[in-house]
Order: structure tokens, then sequence, then C-alpha cells
């Protein structure tokens, strides 16, 4: 007879199609497709059908040959992601602009009233200005006016030009002044106001308007101003021109916002963290209270929103009232979130501390006899509910050549990262953390500031290369890769991801090493964390040295260097680990599907 | 023109006609002048094939490797010396005259020569 193993899992459906004569057990083929709705309900029979019909077409065979089809008891596992950022910068009155044009002009640092161009002729002798040039003057009228002036003997101490054209401007002019040039928004400056222009010599970066002190003796400020300025010299540090604009009312601040607390519930004891207290006093409030009984987040914040969220999607899959579910486990990850200066005039960005979390739910059990039932009814093979997904997977991930009993397995998936023990007896004991692909997801939007969910996959699953000419590219391990034929213009010296069709060009903020080390941090915070906490809670005795093999599984461990992370940790404690290979072909893949057609076998 | 001259690094410009090519001339040296990289603008006696041949020319030439042909119908092309001249950086057709495009062009060219990402309206 023809038998399907099919795993219904968070984000795709696993088929594992064997013909089954006695004891003998022949795979024929495998298929895949994406869940559709959420996992557990009755929506997930057209993924199904994709991922039979998938499997059936690499075999040969049509649906109507399958005889029985095994679907897994799912554990209900939901989890969900949010951010909650701890500070915010805001500059009331524009006071700053600290962008970085790639060419600004001349070079010093000049200090005067901001002035529009037009009205420089009406300047008296001697009197101290910063010109404000907008685009609808040509760099040559510009020099000339500046020239004019300067014969007057009125000091032109520097310029501000919403064009790109400081160095035009700056060569035409007897004097040197610093420019700083492609200030987009240049109406917002106010004018009449005292402020500072500085440009550093190329190669290096200004100095008086990135320390609070420098600016403190331009704008001659008391200790208390110089307090408020320090979010604007921190936002300057490491450009290469800027300005600084003194408003009488201009203020800036470093908000602090109220983030809410974290109410972890465990059986003895109940913790209130805040959350701006930071990922690690979380973290150690849940590991000290496991296992969780219920977990609360203040209303209104992004905590209270994510919890509730979570509980609410929850109880719709299961048809309980939301305020039965209860949230088993929590990860938290401090982060930098890259937002706009609110009130700066060029674009300006800033990195705010954030903590970003995830939660988990788990209810007793998924609704799974009206999936199976609706199968049934809809492709018309008959359905069994098989094991436990936990059992299955390690009974797949056991067809891993070099592997044996007692034997862990770590499965990596898109919402939450699972482990399971099987001991030599055939017990089983298994666990789900909160955190997985979908959080390094999210730390990577937040701390490159991409808003594109695509491009972020995209970031996380491919490593990055520089273009260093038109014909060679340098990779991540710095060796250097030729074409022979000519690369796009459009990636020439940009930072590309290495796609299996070609470079992706990155936005030109972001350079290589930066991106390297948010992608890997992200998924060392997520999934080296997770699997330590995860296998540590189904160690013998809660040691994880006591585990001698441990096989992962899952969509994540399919990635280019989270299971290699997770490898070298382990290999730490003692700990032979590495990527699934199921049945010697599927690699990490189809481990669960593959478990549930053997587990049929082995009962007999 | 002496041979230390050809020997400076700069982005060679091939031109048909200067007077008739100036006002492109101008925003292109523009693009250059505000970038920071040098140049040199040359007349050539005669230019039978297209523009990109032209440009072609132009960057063997140059120190940098980096040509630029006009024409005085405001066809202009960007080149680097390893590229066939079907494969330009950037061409502009002289029908429509936009002063920012033949910037752009200049812009371009110098951060080719900088090995700095390109610009492209």
């Amino acid at each position: 007879m023809i038998i399907a193993g099919v795993d219904i899992g968070n984000s795709t459906t696993e088929v594992a199609l064997a013909k089954v004569n006695g004891d003998e057990i022949r795979f024929l083929a495998s298929g895949i497709s994406n869940t559709t709705g959420i996992k557990g309900t009755p929506q997930n029979v057209e993924g199904v059908r994709h991922a039979l019909e998938d499997a059936v077409r690499k075999a040969n065979l049509t649906i109507k040959d399958i005889d029985l089809l095994r679907i897994n008891e799912a554990t209900p596992v939901i989890s969900d992601i949010a951010m909650e950022a701890i500070t915010e910068t805001i500059i009331t009155e524009s006071t700053m602009i600290g962008h970085n044009p790639t060419t600004p002009g001349g070079v010093g640092l000049g200090i005067g009233i901001t002035i529009p161009i037009f009205e420089l002729e009406k300047c008296k002798h001697g009197e101290e200005v910063i010109v404000v040039i907008p685009k609808n003057v040509d760099y040559e009228d510009a020099a000339k006016i500046i020239n004019n002036a300067f014969s007057k003997g009125v000091e032109v101490k520097g310029a501000i030009a919403q064009k790109d054209d400081g160095v035009l401007i700056a060569t035409r002019l007897q004097r040197r002044i610093p420019i700083v040039d492609e200030v987009k928004q240049i109406e917002k400056v106010p004018i009449g106001m005292l402020a500072c222009v500085e440009v550093a010599e190329p190669g290096y970066t200004i100095k008086t308007l990135s320390n609070p002190y420098g600016i403190a003796s331009v704008f001659n400020l008391t200790a208390e101003e110089t307090k408020n300025i320090v979010p604007v010299a921190r936002a300057l540090i490491g450009n290469r021109s800027a300005v600084v604009i003194r408003t009488p009312k201009g203020e800036v601040q470093e908000r602090k916002i109220p983030a809410g607390t974290l109410i972890i519930k465990g059986n003895n004891r109940t913790f209130t963290v805040d959350i701006e207290e930071g990922a690690e006093a979380i973290m150690s409030a849940v590991e000290s209270t496991w296992p969780l009984v219920d977990a609360k987040g203040t209303p209104g914040t992004n905590v209270g929103g994510l919890i509730a969220r979570i509980k609410e999607t929850m109880a719709d899959v299961t048809g309980q009232d939301s305020s039965n579910i209860q949230i088993q486990d929590v990860l938290a990850v401090d982060t930098l979130v890259r937002q706009k200066v609110k009130g700066g005039i060029a674009e300006e960005f800033s990195s705010e501390n954030a903590v970003a979390l995830a939660a988990m739910v788990k209810s007793s059990k998924l609704p799974m006899e009206k999936v199976a039932q609706k199968i049934e009814q809809e492709i018309g093979i008959a359905v069994e509910i098989a094991g436990i997904e936990a059992n299955m997977a390690i009974i797949g991930a056991l067809t891993t050549p070099g592997t044996e009993l007692p034997l862990a397995i770590l499965d990596l998936g898109g919402g939450s990262t699972d482990a399971a023990l099987m001991t030599k007896n055939g017990e089983v004991k298994s666990v789900h953390m909160a955190g997985a692909g979908e959080m390094v997801n999210m730390l990577i939007k937040t701390e490159l500031g991409i808003e594109d969910k695509y491009l972020v996959e995209d970031i996380k699953k491919y490593p990055v290369c520089r273009v260093e000419s038109l014909f060679s590219i340098r990779l991540e391990d710095g060796t250097v890769r030729f074409f022979k034929e000519p690369l796009d213009p459009r990636t020439f010296a940009r930072v590309c991801l290495l796609r299996e069709d070609g470079l992706l060009p990155l936005p030109p903020e972001l350079n290589m090493e930066k991106v390297i080390n948010v992608r890997r941090n992200a998924k060392r915070k997520v999934f080296v964390t997770n699997a330590l906490r995860a296998l540590s809670k189904v160690a013998p005795a809660g040691n994880i040295r006591l585990i001698d093999f441990v096989v992962m599984v899952g969509g994540s461990a399919l990635d280019f260097e989270i299971p290699e992370m997770i490898s070298d940790t382990l290999a730490g404690y003692g700990i032979v680990a590495g990527r699934g290979n199921i049945r010697n072909v599927e690699g990490p893949r189809n481990a669960v599907a593959t478990g549930l057609v053997l587990s049929r076998c082995k009962r007999k | 023109m002496s041979k230390d001259e050809i020997k400076k690094p700069v982005v060679l410009i091939y031109c048909d006609t200067i007077e008739g090519t100036n006002i492109y001339l101008k925003k292109i040296c523009e693009g250059l002048e505000e970038e920071g990289v040098p140049f040199q603008i040359q007349q050539v006696e005669k230019v039978e094939d297209s523009v990109e041949v032209l440009a072609q020319n132009a960057s063997r030439n140059s120190n940098l490797g980096i040509g630029i042909g006009v024409l005085k119908n405001g066809d202009c092309a960007l080149l680097q010396r390893r590229l066939p001249p079907n494969l330009p950086i950037q061409t502009l057709r002289g029908e429509k005259y936009d002063p920012n495009l033949y910037r752009n062009i200049g812009i371009n060219a110098a951060r080719l020569a900088k090995n700095l990402p390109l610009v492209f309206a």
C-alpha cells in the first residue's frame, strides 16, 4: 500500500510518500508546500493538497493512488514578536543638520547668523553671517554674490546649500569657508539665528560639533543646556560635515518612553520586570521562574499588545476563551532601532535602544480531528492521526546517517525553536521556546532600518559581497571572484547580496561589516540562545553535557550559517551536533513526515 | 600636446567640436568638479563611428581608464576601458536636453574613478 506522512507545520506542509509492503518500506518521493491558514485549522487542507500533488507528481502517481494519510498530532504552538523602543531623540524646533553629503565644500569651522543669499547685499561691513543657498540659485551666481560680499567687508563664515554643489561654490570663492550641501529641506533652516557650520578635511571627521563641550563653547551654553545638547553631538559623531543652529526655544531631548512592564508568573513566584531594564533582566526572570504559568504586559504598550495578540490568535484557533490561554515562554533580546530623528532637517537618523520580544503559547491540543475529517471529505483519502510531533521528528531524524539513541533534536523553525530528547527506551521529553527565524528577521529589519520584508528575508538568507570593479567582487571571507562579463553598473562599488540569480544591491548607506555583524548577531542572539535554553530543559538532570548527539532539523537548519554557529557552541559542551540529513537525501527537511510513515510500520 | 599631460590621471572627454558641445560639456564638467576628479577635454578630428566608440577611444587613452564621448547633437556616452562599446555605463540621446542628466554622467564618471556607488536618476 502507499502511505503519505503529512506534517502540517507553522510555515510549510511537508509530505513523505512511501510504498509499504509488510515490514519493507520504500520511500518514493517528498513534497512541500506553504501551509495555508494557521496550523491546526481546516484551512490547512489546501496546503496539504498542494504538498501531496507535489509528491505524487515526482513519483509518477496520482493522489488517488494513495491509500492512507498519516498526519501528526500537532503541538499547537503560536508565537509572535514585538519591539519596544526605550529611548527616542526629539528635536523641538529645528536645531541640527547632521547629514553626511559625499562632497561638502571647503573646510573649517564657521560661526555666524543665518541669512538668505538674496539679503547678503544688505549686510554691513564686519557682520558675521552663514549664507543659506536654495536650489534655484546657480553655483556661479552664488559664488559671485558671496565674493561681492567679501569685497564689501562682510564676514561670510560658512554656507548651507540645497543642491549638490558645495565644491563648485567653494572653488570659486576668494576665501576658504565650510559649505554643507544637499540639505533637502532648506526652507526649514531658521533665519536670523546663530549657527555653526563645520566641514572636516577629507579623511577626517568633524571635531567641534560632535563634542558636547565644543557645541557649548560655540554657543556659550550653561551646564544644564550642555546636557540637553548631548543627543545632537552624539548624532553627529562620524560625520564629515554638520551644521548646528541655536534657536531661542530650541531644545533637544532624549526622551525616555514609558516602556511598560512584563509580569512573569511561575508556579511559586511572580516577577515584575521593567522592559527598560533590558533583555538580560527579563531573561533571568524567565529562567528563574521556569516553567512559566503565564505572562502579562502593561496594557497600552507594545508588550501588552504583543501578549494580548498572541492570546487572541490562539483563542481563535482552539475555540477557547482568551482568558484561559497562557503564555509559556518569552525571549527578550537587546537591540538598536534605527529611527529618524524627529525634527531633523536632512533626514538624520539616530540609533535608539530597544528590546525585542517573542512570546509563545501552547494549548492542550489542537482540533486536528476537524482537519482530518476535512481532508477525508475533500481529498477522499483515509486519514490517521498519528503520534506526537516531537516523537515523529526524532524517528525521522534517526534516519540521518551516523545517529543513534539517545538522540536530541533541535527543530529550528520560523516561529519557535523546539527541542526533544529520546532516551534508549523510547521515552521522549520535548520543549518549545519562543523566538526563531521571524525574530531574526525583526532584528535585521530594525537594526538596519529596512522596511521591505522580502529584502530582510534575503539579507538573512544570502551572504553579502562588495562589487570592487566592473568585473570583480570581494566576498565575505575576503576572497575575490572575477567575472568574464561586466557586472551591472548599478551594482558598482555597492554592497550586494549574492543570490543564485545574480547580485542584488543593498541600500547605499549600509556597509558590508555592518550588514554581516547585524545578521550574525541576530542569528546568534536568537538561535544559539534558544538552542542552549531548549537543550538544557530536555537534558537528563538539566545537564546539557549529558546529551551526546543533536540533530538539527526544520527550515532554519537550511540556513548557511545558523547550524554552524550552534554546532560550534555545542562543541564546547562535548556534544556532536550537525544539520540532519533525513533518509540520507532530504537534508534537514521532512523529518516529521518521514517519522509518520516509519512509525506506522514500527508499531506493527 | 606633450606626453606629460597624457600621463596625468584624468577622465578624458572626447567631442567632435568644442563650441558645438559647450552646453553639454559645461554640465559634465560641473559633475566631475563637484566630485573632485580631474578631467581633460579634447576635440577629435574625425568621428566615423558612434558616440560609444568615441567614448571607448577616450577611455583607452585615459590614465584612469574612464572616457566620455559627446557629439554636437547631444549624444553622450560613458565607458570604462575594459567595457565593449555595446555595454556602456550610461548613455544619453540628444533629442531632449536635460542639464541634470549631463551633470549626472559627469558625477558617475568621477564616482567610477573614486570607486564609489554610481547615481542613476
